[in-house]
């Protein structure tokens, strides 16, 4: 439901109007609103301008700075108290430690490609180590370092003509990670002048050696490669622990910074909102009515001369006021299902209440089978051992408990286990319907299901719009309109006795002239969508049919495949498969049938959620006080 | 012979609306997966205006099980 909201005034000396902005954040519950038209709002001066520019700096370099700690993994604890420090020198602290934490980002990222680079020439160095260990002589050999791109053929066809012309060598390849070849060619240092021109030859080019190895030859630079990585690996290392120690030092000052940036700013837009005269100042704003009391005894206790005043109902429109929705536990989870859509209008109807009803039931009807919904509350207990305490998981878990239950009972009442296995292994006889031979009377219930569905929401129409009597009485005529259709229709389907017919039909032919005096000549046409909304909701049962048939081909796959191993298989496999179907087409369809068909009768969305003035935290402000 | 008219009228009932769906949901998801790409805040409008046009192969289910039941 809708919480009752209370306006509220507050008038003071204009020089209290920080002392009491504080205490409003403090108390965390005024959603600040405009003054009246005729009160002078508060004109920002150069300095509060400039200090707004100023903080709004300040914060970007405190996120930059904790958010490029993070990224040197040296995270700072955003909940943590922190140590408060005056506005200048954390402002001053937050843009070193920006500015430092970004040269250690760009020298590690240098350092990494660096190291990613030498890694990846290590192994072949190392095989030139052994290779030159091998040999023994290292004057006696030349080195060279190749880089090729091609297939297998092409590194074939330079070892033959290696091979042919140096007669004795070594030739040893990796690829690198960018997909070239490197290639290690160690021949006799006599025949340096034709390996040279034979690679010439061959457009073979000389892989560069790293640069960061200082460059010269392969075997200078082998020289080099070990204690390099080493030096990059100690520097890294290095970045690592400044970054925690920083991390530690400055950390906490940082948080408090952050949290009295954000607050001093929360304050300045609060102040932009508020009235000011000469002398006194006004402000305004939203709370929950219950929480007015409260308000007054903290405010007048924190600024004895601050005046807390509830505007009158009548002086505020009902659309002004921004939404607090708050249902008892067991509707909770719903409010996931509903948050979907935008905020209901204050004053209007929060539908939570009703999707908490009628949502697991309408699943269950279409499910509607023991085996299934004994699989759904697994899943449900899964979820809700697995989900903690609260949030989403958590919240599914309920909801799936919920349908779980519905589709346990809608099960016995058809019936059902694992569509007609349990009639035929079991014995089972439905109590109520049997869906598989009962198609009519089902599509029947459906129907009925959904014109008492839409008379609630028309109903419900009536109630919300009771201040405006004229719309009330549309929507309740609409209601009893619909009611005399369904009267109409039970009698054709001799569901009713059949004396009702005519009565009902000429009340019927009475109210829509009077319908359309009420709302205008577009009620006739509201009618006759709202009829068909009734009948929309004949997707019960053609969904609930398909189910409880699909689940029957699965059953029938036992014995149809040869082996009955092989049956049964391709039966749990489809059987799997329709449950997965019957997670999802119902839900689906079921939320439309809320969203189109039954909010259309009275949901007025647009509300403006509830976002008190208050301290500010890094996790998201729960919604109410 | 009148077993194979109910069955085609019932076949036509749904390949008709079924086929309708088809080119609805076609037209609508393509333009859903547009505006989910630059406003993912639309998703539930986008599942909603998806799942509306199913109401046509629905009601022709309905038709072609009334066929079947009250012809046959």
């Amino acid at each position: 439901m809708i919480i009752p909201m209370a306006r509220v005034r507050l008038i003071g000396r204009k020089d209290e109007l920080s002392q009491a902005l504080v205490a409003l954040q403090d108390a965390g519950t005024l959603h600040l609103a405009t003054p009246a038209d005729d009160v002078p709002r508060h004109a920002p001066s150069a300095r509060e301008r400039r200090r707004r520019r100023d903080l709004e700096r300040a914060l970007a370099d405190v996120d930059g700075a904790l958010a490029g700690l993070r990224a040197l993994d040296a995270a700072v604890d955003a909940g943590g108290a922190g140590a408060a420090a005056p506005a200048g020198r954390a402002a001053w602290l937050a843009a070193r430690v920006r500015g430092r934490t970004t040269a250690w980002a760009r020298e590690r990222q240098a350092l990494t490609d660096e190291r990613t680079a030498l890694a990846a020439f290590a192994p072949l160095f190392a095989e030139l180590e052994a290779l030159i260990g091998e040999t023994g002589a290292r004057r006696l050999f030349t080195v060279h370092l190749l880089r090729l791109r091609g297939d297998g053929a092409t590194t074939r066809r330079l070892r033959e003509v290696l091979a042919r012309t140096l007669g004795p060598h070594e030739l040893r390849a990796r690829t690198l990670p960018d997909g070239e070849l490197a290639m290690l060619l160690l021949a006799p240092a006599a025949r340096a002048a034709d390996v040279e021109r034979l690679l010439a030859d061959a457009h073979v080019e000389s892989a560069p050696v790293p640069l960061a190895l200082g460059g010269g030859t392969v075997v200078e630079a082998l020289a080099r490669l070990r204690p390099r990585l080493a030096a990059v690996d100690a520097r890294l290392a290095a970045i690592a622990a400044e970054a925690r120690e920083v991390a530690e030092r400055a950390g906490p000052t940082l948080v408090a910074a952050r949290r009295g940036f954000h607050d001093e700013l929360a304050e300045l837009a609060a102040r932009a909102l508020a009235g000011e005269t000469p002398r006194a100042f006004v402000v305004e704003g939203w709370l929950p009515a219950a929480g007015v009391a409260a308000l007054t005894a903290r405010l007048t206790a924190a600024v004895p001369g601050v005046s807390v005043a509830e505007v009158a109902r009548a002086a505020w429109h009902s659309d002004d006021a921004p939404v607090v929705l708050r249902n008892p536990t067991i509707f909770e989870p719903f409010e996931r299902l509903t948050a979907m859509l935008p905020l209901p209008r204050y004053g209007s109807v929060d539908p939570t209440p009703f999707v908490a009803v009628f949502f697991p039931m309408l699943f269950g009807l279409i499910v509607g089978d023991l085996g299934y919904g004994a699989m759904l509350a697994v899943v449900a207990a899964i979820l809700w051992w697995r989900g903690g305490a609260r949030g989403w998981a958590h919240d599914l878990a309920r909801i799936a408990a919920a349908i779980a239950g519905y589709t346990l009972l809608f099960g016995l009442l058809f019936g059902e286990l694992f569509g007609d296995l349990g009639a035929r292994a079991l014995g089972l006889r439905p109590l109520w319907m049997d869906r598989h031979e009962g198609i009519l009377p089902f599509l029947g219930l459906a129907i009925a299901i959904g014109l008492v569905h839409l008379v609630l929401g028309l109903v419900t129409a009536a109630v919300a719009r009771r201040r405006h009597p004229r719309e009330a009485a549309g929507r309740g005529l609409a209601a009893l309109m619909m009611v005399l259709i369904g009267v109409v229709l039970a009698t054709l389907m001799k569901l009713l006795p059949g004396a009702l017919f005519t009565p009902a039909l000429v009340v019927l032919l009475v109210a829509l002239p009077v319908l359309v005096v009420l709302e205008g000549a577009t009620a006739l046409l509201e009618l006759l969508t709202t009829v068909g909304h009734a009948l929309s909701y004949a997707r019960v049962m053609a969904l609930g049919t398909a189910s409880v048939m699909m689940a029957m081909v699965a059953n029938q796959m036992v014995g149809a495949f040869g082996g009955a191993v092989i049956g049964v298989l391709f039966a749990l496999v489809f059987h799997l498969v329709n449950f997965a179907i019957a997670m999802f087409s119902p839900t689906i369809h079921v939320l439309r049938l809320h969203y189109v068909e039954f909010f259309g009768t009275f949901f007025d969305p647009g509300g403006d959620p509830y976002r008190p003035l208050s301290r500010w935290s890094p996790e998201p402000c729960p919604e109410g006080p | 012979m009148d077993v194979l008219w109910i069955s085609i009228g019932a076949a036509l009932a749904i390949v008709g609306s079924a086929l309708a769906t088809a080119w609805a949901q076609s037209r609508i998801g393509a333009a859903a997966a547009a505006a989910l790409a630059e406003k993912p805040e639309l998703r539930t409008t986008a599942v909603l205006m998806v799942a509306i046009p199913e109401t046509m192969v629905i009601l022709g289910f309905v038709i072609a099980v009334l066929i079947v039941l009250k012809g046959g």
